[in-house]
């Protein structure tokens, strides 16, 4: 079993639960997530992210708008949804009873 | 010196070089073949090329305008490889493992890149590995034969996808989809794009308002323009087909003509074919070349036209210049030769001479009955292939050509009927017409007070028809009688009467010469 590979995985189950926390502050264009994510070290490649905003979207967590850009493509903006806010808290409320668990194992003497 | 390329990406156009163009192609399409759902592949490659265009732009300076092999790997590198890029949104569908997408089953699916409507028959041609103009026809024809076809390609273009991706393609084809075969399939797209570059960029213009607008109802117009687009395909698919079916049935019409007689006039049931027409005029040599020649200057122009329907029905792009030069080649030196030939020939008619006999007929009688030999008329009526105006006579089996001779009445200067045969031909100087015209055959005999003249004479068949003629001159004196059997109607020719009857009510009477001329006696 590879370390690396592990911290991935793990980066992986909770880049969706980033996601959606950083859109539930103000609606951003995708390269501002991007950006938002590979600060926190969260992705190492972009690529991935695009999957996951298509399939957020197409599940109804996300929707987009178009915007014009003075420097380059149109840009989309993504949008949490009724059901993405709702979707959002309860995996704000998993996250904080995952965090409250770890902690009590890792605390177990 | 290197190759660049235009390429448009969400909208912007970026230039190029070749190698990085083929690298960041391949790339797209292994993301693409990861993911099974088309729609959500199609969303996830458009936002992908949305950031691509966007990293590329960062990376264009003044000095360098354009996207070489360096900035693809970089980019390449920032978006992350295909595998994990699939990765990530393995959860919705479940996700196409490495063996099916490497798979080498064949599918069914529509051949964009070879349609003329939906490109059911192209994807059926890659299927199958046959030409799809054959399933075309194949739909056409059981069109015709009842029109169910049109229904089966309906149902076919709904229930088929279209191949898309060059991992499609390949399975289309029945192709191994591993990396040299996409290696090939996407060098041969490339091939494609230069053509597609003109309409990308007008895409890019329109990119803008497009996705502004509402994509239902751009989606709606589409769909109703593909319908129109194929409503007038349709139409002019079967207008075009008629027309290749008639120009084919011309085609092989003109083919047979000049080898296999046909009906020429309508009241004239004689065959006869261009071939047999000419002999008369030329030697064997040129009326062969000639045949051809003719031949090929009709068939040609029509031939170019049926091809040309073709390729416009059938969409066929190729088209072979060596082929459209070498028929247009053959076709002057076709025109050329005919006009040399006919210019050639026509020396032959350039001068005309006369060959003239004249010999009393001593019958002992004052009354001369004139009649044509029956034999000779029965056996040209019995024989003849081709007739034109009853002037001049085509045999099958032909021992010589014939002509129709005129005969005509006039006043003896003497007293004895005298017969004046007047032979006159063409020739290319005044001996040798001179020389054709004695060789025309005529005969007439004499028996008791009877003068039977021949309807026609004729000319060897080694010797052509340098438009002859032959005038026989009755000369009557005055006071003595002629009687126009009546199948001199048809050899009479402007005999001046008193009476002013025509040639043919003049036959079949009794006439005597007065000092005014020819005068009716008896009927």
């Amino acid at each position: 079993m590879n370390i690396e590979n592990a911290k991935a995985q793990m980066r992986k189950g909770i880049l969706e639960y980033c996601i959606l926390s950083i859109l539930a502050k103000k609606d951003l264009y995708t390269t501002d997530i991007i950006n938002a994510l590979k600060d926190n070290d969260l992705i190492v490649v972009e690529g991935t992210l695009y999957p996951l905003l298509t399939r957020q979207k197409n599940a109804g967590l996300l929707k987009y708008r178009w915007e014009e850009s003075t420097q380059g493509p149109p840009r989309k903006y993504y949008t949490l949804t009724d059901i993405g806010r709702a979707y959002l808290k309860e995996l704000d409320e998993s996250w904080d009873a995952l965090i409250k668990s770890v902690n009590s194992i890792k605390n177990i003497k | 010196m290197k190759k660049a390329i235009k390429i448009n990406l969400s909208g912007i156009i970026f230039h190029i070089d070749d190698d990085a163009y083929e690298k960041l192609k391949a790339y797209l399409d292994t993301i693409s073949r990861h993911f099974s759902n088309k729609q959500e592949s199609k969303e996830i490659i458009d936002d992908i090329e949305t950031r691509i265009a966007e990293l590329f732009q960062e990376r264009i300076t003044e000095e360098n305008q354009v996207i070489n092999l360096q900035i693809v790997n970089e980019v390449i590198d920032i978006m992350g490889n295909p595998e994990d890029i699939a990765d990530s949104g393995e959860e919705t569908e479940g996700k196409r493992t490495f063996h099916d997408a490497y798979t080498t089953s064949k599918r069914l699916y529509r051949d964009p890149e070879n349609s003329v409507i939906g490109g059911v028959c192209g994807g059926l041609g890659a299927y199958f590995n046959v030409d799809p103009v054959i399933f075309r026809l194949l739909f056409v024809i059981f069109f015709f034969a009842g029109g169910a076809s049109i229904l089966v390609y309906v149902i076919l273009w709904i229930v088929l996808p279209k191949a898309e991706t060059a991992a499609q393609k390949l399975e289309m084809r029945g192709e191994k989809v591993n990396v040299s075969n996409l290696e090939k399939k996407i060098r041969e797209e490339y091939d494609n794009v230069k053509d597609s570059v003109k309409e990308n960029v007008s895409r890019a213009r329109n990119s803008e308002t497009y996705k502004r607008t509402e994509r239902a109802a751009s989606d709606f117009f589409e769909v109703l323009g593909k319908i129109l687009l194929v409503f007038v395909k349709v139409i002019l698919i079967i207008i075009g087909t008629s027309l290749v079916i008639a120009g084919i049935g011309i085609l092989v019409g003109l083919i047979t003509l000049p080898f296999v007689g046909i009906h020429v006039f309508p009241f004239e049931s004689y065959n006869f074919s261009l071939g047999d027409l000419l002999m008369p005029f030329t030697d064997p040599v040129s009326v062969t070349l000639l045949v051809i020649a003719v031949t090929l200057l009709v068939l040609i122009p029509i031939a170019a036209m049926i091809y040309g329907l073709i390729k416009l029905i059938f969409n066929l792009k190729s088209s072979n210049r060596g082929l459209g030069v070498g028929a247009m080649t053959l076709w002057i030196v076709s025109l050329l030769l005919i006009i040399g030939i006919v210019a050639f020939e026509s020396s032959h008619y350039s001068d005309s001479g006369r060959d003239s006999f004249s010999q009393e007929l001593l019958i002992g009688s004052d009354t001369l009955v004139v009649a044509v030999n029956e034999a000779q008329e029965e056996y040209l009526d019995d024989e003849s292939i081709f007739d034109l105006d009853e002037q001049w006579y085509l045999l099958e089996d032909a021992d010589a050509y014939y002509g129709r001779i005129d005969l005509d009445i006039e006043r003896a200067s003497g007293e004895e009927f005298v017969i004046e045969i007047e032979k006159e031909s063409k020739g290319r100087s005044w001996e040798r017409a001179r020389e054709n015209a004695s060789n025309l055959n005529y005969n007439f005999r004499t028996s008791d007070n009877q003068l039977i003249l021949d309807s026609y004479f004729s000319v060897d068949l080694e010797n052509k028809w340098r438009f002859p003629r032959v005038e026989v001159i009755l000369r009557v004196p005055e006071g003595k009688v002629v009687v126009l059997d009546r199948a001199t109607r048809d050899i009479l020719e402007g005999v001046r009467n008193i009476d002013r009857l025509s040639d043919w009510n003049m036959a079949g009477k009794t006439w005597v010469m007065t000092e005014e001329g020819l005068e009716k006696i008896a009927d």
